[in-house]
């Protein structure tokens, strides 16, 4: 899909001027900023493969440590390793992969195979309740720091307030490196930037005074372009005339039967953030208090379902309930769910299946069956117990607090 | 990991040939780490049953995936 939308924007000539691009929409506000600092198993900071020695080099340099020349594993590949055996500990900032990834039951597993999981947040999240170790987050209210937006843009992120856990992430990641005997000795997350700077060719330019002067900076920015690089590409890539990809349609093997008739598709709604760990503790549940299934009215008519009628959701990789909404904005045979609150469990029922390139998981296609149900299903049961006693925590820790 | 590799292959199949295995075989080399790798190569080392085609004379052409440390 990237591929083919490259490949048009190249044919029609929207690259290189004003106004034009292919420009993804994010998800979270930062995907930018972490993927341009190498968060992707493959690449070291400035989308520099892990293979290429000279770039390896430089870190190795800097940080005195030798460096892998391999890929590591994306987190699919980690939880199949942790089930094989041969992965044993993960480290979770932000993020919360029990409520948020497909296949909810081989996530647990995989985090339950590991010996060591290390989860920090805000919250006691889904996947804390698979921490050994469990070490407080702080909002962006509480550090300073840096996002960066899908048109390259670094934006200062200032402090308001003292991190209430005592450490910012960063800190509180310092920490542990210097607990396992790697210190890492920044004062201030503008030192780790004059870092990046050294090592990274595009951000070569940037500092936080610099940011702080012009309001933000779109990278590249180096010695060619000191202040920014607004539009890319001007004249030519950097590989001299646009490379044309064929990009051959590899369809989902998923596939509706007479088991399972429908096709699930899952999503997000305005007022609850992704897996709603921070929105669902707020007053926007005033909007979404719950996940329902909507479902077109023949569908709906066919099983004798009502508005409101509880109802199971079915795959071959689980099974959840949920109140069913009658929809007309619904394809006939396509239902759809979101996946904003936990005790909804929306990913017990989708797949691990994921595309090639890059494992991102196919939310968007599982062959479901819907039926009037009677009683929450046997996951949502034992979520229910479980939750329960990781609730218990959460409020005496907020009471010692 | 069967599925991901097939995937893989239906992708270059749009290819010519000698093309697809190379684009495969650089496909796997960047972005899968050595123990998937070395999976593969057993995969097919044991005969390869439902690989496709150019992946498998991909999989041959892979170097062995260093060990674990």
């Amino acid at each position: 899909m990237v591929m083919g939308m490259a490949n048009l924007a190249m044919a029609t000539g929207n690259f290189g001027k004003n106004g034009v691009g292919v420009n993804p929409l994010r998800g979270q506000n930062n995907v930018q900023g972490s993927c341009d600092m190498g968060s992707f198993p493959h690449e070291l900071p400035g989308y520099r493969h892990v293979s290429d020695n000279l770039v390896r080099q430089s870190f190795e340099a800097a940080w005195n440590v030798p460096l892998q020349s391999e890929p590591g594993l994306r987190i699919p590949n980690m939880i199949d390793a942790a089930l094989d055996g041969t992965f044993k500990g993960l480290y979770v900032q932000g993020e919360d992969i029990v409520q948020s990834d497909p296949g909810t039951q081989h996530i647990s597993a995989g985090l339950k195979a590991m010996e060591c999981v290390v989860v920090q947040d805000l919250f006691l999240n889904e996947t804390a309740s698979f921490a050994h170790v469990f070490l407080p987050g702080s909002s962006f209210l509480e550090k300073d720091g840096t996002f960066t937006n899908a048109e390259r843009r670094i934006s200062l992120v200032r402090q308001a307030i003292p991190p209430v856990p005592g450490k910012a992430d960063w800190e509180a990641t310092a920490a542990l490196s210097e607990a396992m005997g790697y210190p890492m000795r920044y004062n201030h997350p503008s030192e780790i930037m004059d870092e990046i700077a050294r090592l990274t060719p595009t951000f070569a330019g940037v500092t936080y005074e610099k940011i702080e002067r012009l309001g933000s900076i779109q990278w590249p920015c180096n010695e060619k372009a000191p202040e920014g690089t607004p539009v890319m590409h001007i004249g030519g890539f950097v590989r001299g005339k646009g490379k044309f990809m064929i990009t051959e349609f590899v369809p989902t093997d998923e596939r509706t039967t007479g088991r399972f008739p429908l096709i699930l598709t899952t999503g997000r709604i305005l007022s609850q953030y992704n897996v709603g760990a921070q929105t669902r503790r707020t007053s926007n549940n005033v909007w979404h208090d719950m996940d329902v299934l909507e479902i077109h009215p023949s569908d709906a008519e066919n099983r004798g379902i009502k508005d409101g009628d509880l109802v199971s959701l079915a795959s071959r990789a689980g099974e959840i309930t949920l109140p069913a909404q009658i929809s007309e904005r619904m394809q006939p045979g396509v239902v759809y769910t979101t996946f904003h609150h936990a005790m909804t469990g929306a990913n017990v029922v989708t797949t691990d299946y994921s595309d090639w390139a890059t494992n991102c998981p196919e939310y968007k296609v599982t062959a479901v069956q819907v039926q009037l149900a009677r009683h929450i299903s046997e996951w949502q049961q034992h979520y229910r117990q479980t939750r329960r006693m990781t609730t218990q925590i959460e409020k005496e820790s907020a009471a010692n607090d | 990991m069967i599925h991901m590799a097939n995937q893989i292959g239906s992708f270059f199949a749009a290819y010519p040939k000698n093309e697809a295995v190379a684009g495969i075989k650089d496909h796997l080399e960047k972005f899968w780490e050595p123990r998937m790798r070395r999976q593969i190569i057993e995969y097919a080392a044991q005969g390869a049953g439902g690989l496709h085609e150019y992946v498998l004379e991909a999989v041959k052409q892979l170097a062995p995936a260093p060990a674990s440390k």
